[in-house]
């Protein structure tokens, strides 16, 4: 690229429109500048070619002018030099009367002199005058030339002779006009141009003057521009050679035109003053609209509504009219976007991110006594619902279930924060509104039964309520303690629902810590199985040990499975916990004697999980027992999910060869059917049975009815919690075939089971019992 | 020497020394006749047609006339004391008889002959018959 270009690539305003205006004024000023310059040649040329054309008719005119004069001078001579007397004095030679005569003549013709020529080379002239060399007069008169210049003196004059005759030739008179100055400039105002007439010899002339064509227009620079013609004159005296050089000023005839260049440049300055106005006006109809378009952009990138005029219908309008249906169409795609941004996708209600803000303006909004209300909702079995019929039937439930609440609750706010967990916030609740009414309220709302794809499902929740200001002044605390209020109300049973209490929230946090602990106690090995035995009453003998946790918490000491089971099973940490337990159980099971059997608990989270059977199988083949001597014990809880799966299961695990028995018979569900529908090999008799047994209630008879219902079905029994004598006895007495408890042993750690063993277990046994 | 037709005729005459000419006017206009020559200088005023004036001529040498009213009008005397001259024909060719032996001087004029007095001689001796024949430059 060369620097030129660079240069103009260079030109980039900022400015479209000053762009616009200087480039199109560059350009107009250019071809003006060509145009200038053409017109200028032009009128140059013009001006030489007429300047040149008038000398050329002007010295044609000089021509005719110098050869009238001689015609009349000659005229005058003519009427001398026929007249006989002078004719008479010149044949007779009489001087003084040819003197006389001529002196006459050139008063009366206004010559400067005159003068007689004689055939024989004598001369005569007027009185008072300069004569010419007549013998270089004398061949040009004999040759009859009539008109010519000579010289007289150092001026050149014009002759003009006329013969004598008398009647044979004798002479010529010759008249004479001076060429010099003065009679040159009165010449000269005869032509039409401003001329400088003068006659010269060529010997006179330089070099230039001299080569020059003759009878032809040329130009020479003497400082100023100037036009010669050269021409030759007549001669009426031999090598005289007499040339009428005329002159004329170029510059001077040239000048005369610069009024109209002047005029042109000033029309070109107007014509450039005008283009440049009319390009900026023109460059401001299109980067006005342009700069609106800027303009609007940025109070759109600013996030403001904005909308551009439509002026024109060409390129811009059209431009305006794209800009304003695009910022319309960003508009509604941004409120699509926040739309899906703030809502559920599913149920189209709010989702937790616009709750939270709802949530804040009804707080800010709030008046000074009235209270405000939020609820959350965790539907009952949600998830027994979506294994059972399918996740297509959740989502129906949550659909239908969400349209009800918008039905019912019109002045509520309602979202829904995932899963099956709903939040409502109602406010404006005044200072004499019962809130438990309003909750009931709410609570009957979910109390219904819902047809999906033609099966009815009855349907309930959990509510856990948090009332500001009461319960906390922002959102994010009432939405923490509604929550902890729901955690409280769905372990407190079903269909009910929970208003926070300041335990609540300590609860939580200890419940946080624990669960922080337990992850920790997972890791670093902090669990310990302890063992209490199990002996058969019919076989008077120890028939094996069930499996118990604890946890040797490194601050808290010992704590109780009662408070870390449930949360284990809640946060899943069950299924490490409980994988470890069978691993360890088998593990101290293959140190004992090969007839006694281990019990492991297996809980509901953990009897579901998909990999149970592989991992009790690798336990048991790890440690190198009998399938047999492992009895894994469950829960009648089991039952309530998904029976088949659990059916499957449990014959899955029959299938290793380990034995199932049916822990805390006869709480819960009791019901007799899974006894049926699956040959446990144990029912393990609830304590609260044995417990009664003391109590003097009926408690033998139920005894009696499980035992005897065990016996019928070829199930083994034992009964829990044996703390006394007498119970033991009744136990005995109904039928029961084993038994566990305190009266026979505490739970001991694995080394004190050893121990213990090593020290005849039949013995201590004995001696506990007795 | 007739002048007619504003002529002299004829328009060159050679005449003897102390000869008189007549000039009849043959033309219906008046006419006159000057001479300035050396040999004869003499003006014969206005006189009409057949009319006669004449003039003698005592002095050798060449006489021009004219008329003073009619400038185209010319005539030339040859005024010579010798018998032995004459005027060429048109062809240019005269032809003298008698001329005695022995050396003598020939003399061209002409009107227009291009020399002083419009004339130029020469010697030539004469011994029985001669023809010569002589180039001269004209006007």
């Amino acid at each position: 690229m060369t620097p030129t270009l660079q240069r103009i690539a260079s030109l980039r305003f900022g400015s479209l429109r000053l762009r616009i205006a200087v480039l199109y004024a560059a350009l107009f000023a250019a071809v003006i500048a060509v145009i200038m310059i053409i017109v200028g040649q032009g009128i140059a040329r013009f001006g030489e070619n007429s300047a040149t054309r008038d000398l050329a008719a002007n010295a044609r005119v000089f021509d005719e002018i110098l050869d009238l004069r001689a015609r009349q001078m000659r005229g005058a001579a003519d009427v001398l030099s026929r007249d006989f007397g002078f004719r008479e004095a010149v044949a007779t030679d009489d001087r003084a009367t040819i003197a006389s005569a001529l002196d006459s003549l050139r008063d009366r013709s206004r010559s400067s002199a005159a003068f007689v020529v004689g055939y024989d080379g004598s001369i005569i002239g007027s009185t008072g005058n300069m004569l010419p060399d007549s013998e270089k007069l004398w061949t040009p008169l004999d040759d009859g030339d009539e008109r010519g210049v000579i010289r007289l003196g150092n001026d050149m004059a014009l002759a003009a002779a006329s013969p004598i005759e008398v009647p044979d030739l004798v002479g010529w008179l010759v008249v004479t006009q001076p060429l010099d100055k003065v009679e040159m400039d009165r010449l000269v105002e005869l032509a039409a141009v401003d001329l400088n007439a003068e006659v010269m010899r060529t010997a006179d002339m330089d070099q230039i003057m001299k080569s020059a064509p003759l009878g032809q227009v040329f130009e020479r620079n003497d400082g100023d521009r100037f036009l010669y013609r050269i021409s030759s004159l007549p001669a009426l005296q031999d090598g005289l050679e007499p040339l009428l050089v005329l002159r004329h000023s170029l510059t001077g005839s040239l000048a005369e035109y610069n009024g109209l260049k002047w005029l042109l440049a000033l029309l070109s300055v107007a014509g450039l003053a005008l283009v440049i106005a009319l390009s900026w006006r023109v460059a401001r109809t299109i980067t006005a609209p342009l700069r609106k378009l800027d303009e609007a952009t940025r109070l759109v990138g600013e996030g403001r509504q904005v909308e551009v005029l439509v002026e024109t219908n060409d390129e811009i309008g059209r431009l305006a009219g794209s800009f304003n249906s695009m910022i319309k169409a960003i508009d509604e795609r941004e409120k699509r976007i926040i739309h899906v941004g703030l809502h559920d996708g599913l149920t189209s209600l709010p989702n937790r991110k616009l709750f939270v803000e709802q949530l804040a303006q009804a707080l800010a909004r709030r008046k000074e006594d009235d209270r405000l209300m939020v609820i959350y909702v965790d539907l009952d079995d949600f998830k027994v619902v979506n294994d059972t019929l399918g996740h297509p039937a959740g989502d129906a439930l949550l659909r239908n279930v969400a349209n009800h609440l918008q039905n019912q609750l019109q002045d509520a706010t309602i979202a829904r924060l995932g899963g099956d967990e709903f939040a409502i916030l109602i406010d404006n609740v005044g200072p004499d509104e019962s809130l438990a009414s309003i909750a009931r309220g709410v609570q009957a709302c979910f109390m219904r039964s819902i047809s999906i794809d033609g099966q009815q499902a009855d349907c309930s929740a959990s509510l856990g309520i948090a009332v500001a200001p009461g319960d906390g002044a922002d959102g994010n605390t009432l939405m923490k303690h509604a929550d902890l209020a729901l955690y409280r109300a769905k372990r407190e049973g079903k269909s009910g629902h929970h208003f926070f209490e300041p335990s609540l929230d300590e609860q939580a946090r200890i419940r946080r810590q624990m669960e922080l602990d337990l992850r920790q106690a997972i890791r670093e090995g902090e669990f310990e199985l302890y063992f209490q035995p199990l002996y058969s009453l019919s076989e008077e003998r120890l028939k094996g040990f069930e499996a118990l946790i604890r946890w040797q918490h490194p601050q808290l000491g010992q704590i109780s499975p009662l408070e870390f089971i449930p949360l284990a099973e809640e946060t899943g940490l069950i299924l490490p916990i409980g994988e470890w337990v069978v691993r360890e159980a088998c593990h101290q099971a293959s140190m004992w004697d090969d007839q006694l059997s281990v019990a492991v608990n297996v809980s509901p989270k953990q009897f579901t999980s998909p990999d149970l059977t592989g991992k009790i199988l690798q336990a048991v083949a790890s440690s190198g027992i009998s399938p047999n001597r492992l009895e894994l014990e469950i829960t009648e809880s089991i039952f309530i999910a998904n029976v088949e799966k659990t059916m499957a299961t449990l014959h899955s695990l029959r299938d290793l060869g380990v034995k199932i028995a049916l822990d805390d018979f006869g709480t819960g569900y009791s019901s007799l059917s899974y006894l049926r529908s699956f040959p446990f090999d144990k029912v393990k008799i609830d304590r609260s049975f044995v417990t009664d047994l003391a109590n003097g209630g009926n408690g033998h008879a139920i005894i009696r009815a499980i035992t005897t219902l065990a016996d019928a079905l070829g199930m083994e029994t034992l009964a829990e919690g044996v703390e006394e004598f007498d119970q033991l006895d009744i136990l005995r007495r109904e039928g029961c075939r084993n038994v566990q408890g305190f009266l026979l042993s505490k739970p001991m750690s694995a080394s004190m089971v050893r121990q213990w063993m090593a020290g005849d277990a039949e013995r201590n046994f004995r001696a506990n019992a007795a | 020497m007739a002048q007619k037709d504003l002529a002299f005729a004829p328009g060159t005459l050679v005449v003897a020394k102390g000869s008189s000419v007549a000039f009849p006017n043959l033309d219906r206009v008046r006419h006159s006749i000057y001479s300035f020559s050396k040999a004869a200088r003499f003006e014969i005023d206005l006189y009409g047609r057949d009319q006669t004036r004449s003039q003698s001529f005592p002095v050798t040498g060449s006489v021009s006339l004219g008329c003073k009213i009619h400038d185209t009008m010319r005539g030339y005397i040859r005024v010579v004391d010798t018998p032995y001259a004459g005027k060429t024909d048109h062809n240019g060719i005269m032809s003298v008889a008698g001329v005695p032996n022995g050396r003598a001087t020939v003399t061209l004029w002409h009107p227009r002959l291009r020399s002083p007095g419009n004339e130029s001689s020469s010697s030539v001796t004469i011994a029985g018959s001669l023809s010569k024949k002589y180039s001269v430059k004209l006007k």
